[in-house]
């Protein structure tokens, strides 16, 4: 017999009242962001320029030894020139340009301000090009002797200037390569160049059911905000965020189970095999070469300019 | 010579959680069996213990005329033969699905068992062909649908050339298309000679899937074991080991309760 206190009675919905986010609705709307964002990249992949069109290991090579000449290199005008091929390839490539904006305009900022320090007279002395205060003679930090005055340096600005050109070119090309090739395909060109395949296959699991559990995370967090008005105490909301963690936890190992028996059940015994990939083209081959030969020019043109 | 042979099998979980008790029957070769029994009955169990995941605590489980051991099943030649010839379908494709892509998924199992890649490739793409996810080959198991999956999943088996399909809940979740696909799939492996296992509790697709049942009972026994039209015909056995339910019900003038094998629809004359 169903109870009377179970009787649907009509309810007033009354509008108003001050709004505040709880930190679960907060939770559950930042998964459904991942979500979005991890159900959507393969599609964010499909072929549709120059880079798109080249074999994924041929790619990752090429886009490898681009990576290693911009840490060999020292000279500011060949950083800079590989970091705008690097753009030029993305908009040749036609690469979605609003997922690459963040990495071309936040990159180097959030790096300059983590190289900031390096610009002043405390940190790289040298010939000053700035003063930015004047401590006068003879001060001190606590123990420490200042200088006279708080100064930018040309050495300094040097290192900021090469830091912050290196690490854009680097995460630039490292874009590129993510933006223009599905997940899979970048898994499977790492095991095509040799990459040890147990970790290859960690991390292709890891990534596969990043998303199953991403996806019960926020069932979790839906099903909580389904059942609660408003955001609770603060002390309740951080009580039910730990339950939360246990029960994925308790899931995750359960799962991690299921897929080890799976595997068993088709034959594996501790060592994996997989597909070897098909040879390379001769386009690809032609970006390797075109990548390396490069790649020894700004190497060659470095050491013979010197440093800048 | 029996396909699988189970001899006053128990099995129990940690925690003396009761998976079965006391189970023994014979499968031959070439039969389509559905293992019948309410939630939680120890169908999945039986079906792991099949496929030499599980190892009973009492009894014992023969397979090809041979006792499934770990230590048979780590023998190169039968674990190998072994896992060749038997492919379980797990009731969770999330779980059965690891690999990054559908063909690598399909590769996977051929794979382990040392075929050549040119013979892997040949069965993949036969089976992409077959199956009629040709179109699904590069796409991520994360991005399918509930029913592609389980179309994916049971790629995945063929690709082995089975001779033993062990199924756990292959209908559960499917749209009417994708349900009317898998049946039509499985009864054309039937017909090729396959033994097909089936673990269900829904008794509407029972006799499509198979021509005897093995009902298990709320106590982890096998409570009958006939061919399926007569197990279907036992209204008081399957109302006592939960497969179906009996309430009133009234048609015009007339109130009566009766047993309800059926979810939607049923067809009775009214007598009083």
């Amino acid at each position: 017999m169903i109870p009377d206190w179970m009787q649907p009675t009509p309810a007033p919905i009354e509008s108003g009242g001050r709004r505040r986010r709880s930190a679960v609705r907060r939770a559950a709307a930042a998964l459904n962001r991942m979500l979005g964002l991890m159900v959507r990249a393969p599609a964010d992949t499909r072929p549709s320029g120059f880079l798109h069109h080249l074999e994924p290991r041929a790619k990752l090579i090429g886009i490898g030894v681009l990576v290693i000449t911009a840490t060999l290199v020292h000279q500011l005008a060949l950083l800079a020139a590989l970091y705008l091929a690097s753009v030029a390839m993305g908009i040749v490539s036609r690469v979605r340009l609003g997922s690459l904006a963040r990495v071309w305009l936040a990159a180097p900022l959030f790096t300059a301000g983590i190289v900031l320090p390096a610009t002043l007279n405390l940190v790289s002395p040298g010939a000053p090009l700035a003063t930015l205060w004047h401590f006068g003679e003879g001060a001190r930090f606590g123990p420490w002797p200042l200088p006279s005055a708080l100064t930018i340096t040309t050495p300094g600005l040097l290192v900021a200037a090469r830091f912050v050109l290196r690490t854009a070119t680097c995460l630039s090309l490292l874009a590129l390569l993510t933006a223009s090739t599905p997940p899979a395909a970048l898994l499977a060109a790492l095991r095509g160049i040799g990459v040890p395949r147990v970790f290859v296959i960690v991390t292709a699991m890891m990534y596969r059911y990043l998303e199953v559990l991403v996806r019960c995370a926020h069932d979790l967090h839906l099903a909580r905000l389904s059942r609660s008005i408003g955001p609770g105490q603060p002390r309740r909301e951080r009580q039910w965020a730990a339950a939360g963690i246990t029960a994925l936890y308790r899931k995750t190992i359960a799962l991690s189970q299921t897929v080890y028996l799976a595997m068993i059940s088709r034959g594996y015994t501790g060592e994996a095999r997989s597909l070897s990939p098909l040879p390379l083209a001769g386009r690809d081959a032609a970006w390797i070469a075109a990548c390396v030969v490069v790649s020894a020019a700004a190497i060659a043109a470095g050491r013979l300019w010197g440093r800048v | 010579m029996s396909v699988f042979e189970f001899e006053r099998v128990t099995y129990h979980y940690p925690g003396d959680l009761v998976g079965v008790e006391e189970v023994s029957f014979r499968i031959e070769a070439g039969e389509s069996i559905a293992l019948l029994g309410a939630n939680a009955s120890g169908k999945s169990t039986l079906l792991y213990l099949m496929d030499g995941l599980y190892f009973p605590q009492r009894g014992a489980v023969r397979a090809f005329g041979r006792e499934l051991t770990e230590r048979a099943l780590e023998a190169e030649g039968f674990g190998r033969a072994f896992r060749r010839q038997v492919g379980l379908l797990f009731q969770n494709s999330e779980a059965q699905l690891f690999s990054t892509t559908v063909e690598e998924e399909l590769a996977f199992g051929p794979l382990q068992l040392g075929l050549r890649a040119d013979e892997v490739r040949r069965r993949v793409d036969d089976t992409l062909t077959l199956s009629g996810i040709e179109h699904l080959r590069s796409r991520s198991p994360q991005a399918l649908s509930g029913g592609e999956k389980k179309r994916v999943a049971l790629a995945s088996l063929l690709t082995l050339a089975p001779s033993v399909l062990l199924l756990d809940e292959p209908t559960s979740g499917l749209d009417p298309r994708s349900l009317q696909a898998l049946l039509e799939l499985l009864a054309a492996l039937r017909g090729r000679g396959l033994t097909l296992v089936t673990a269900t509790h829904d008794l509407s697709v029972a006799p499509e899937l198979a021509e005897r049942g093995i009902v298990l009972s709320e106590a982890h026994r096998v409570a009958r074991d006939a061919p399926v039209a007569a197990v279907l015909q036992d209204m008081n056995l399957l109302l006592e080991v939960n497969l179906i339910h009996a309430h009133a019900h009234a048609h015009g003038s007339i109130t009566h309760v009766h047993p309800h094998p059926h979810v939607a629809y049923h067809d009775h004359e009214h007598g009083s």
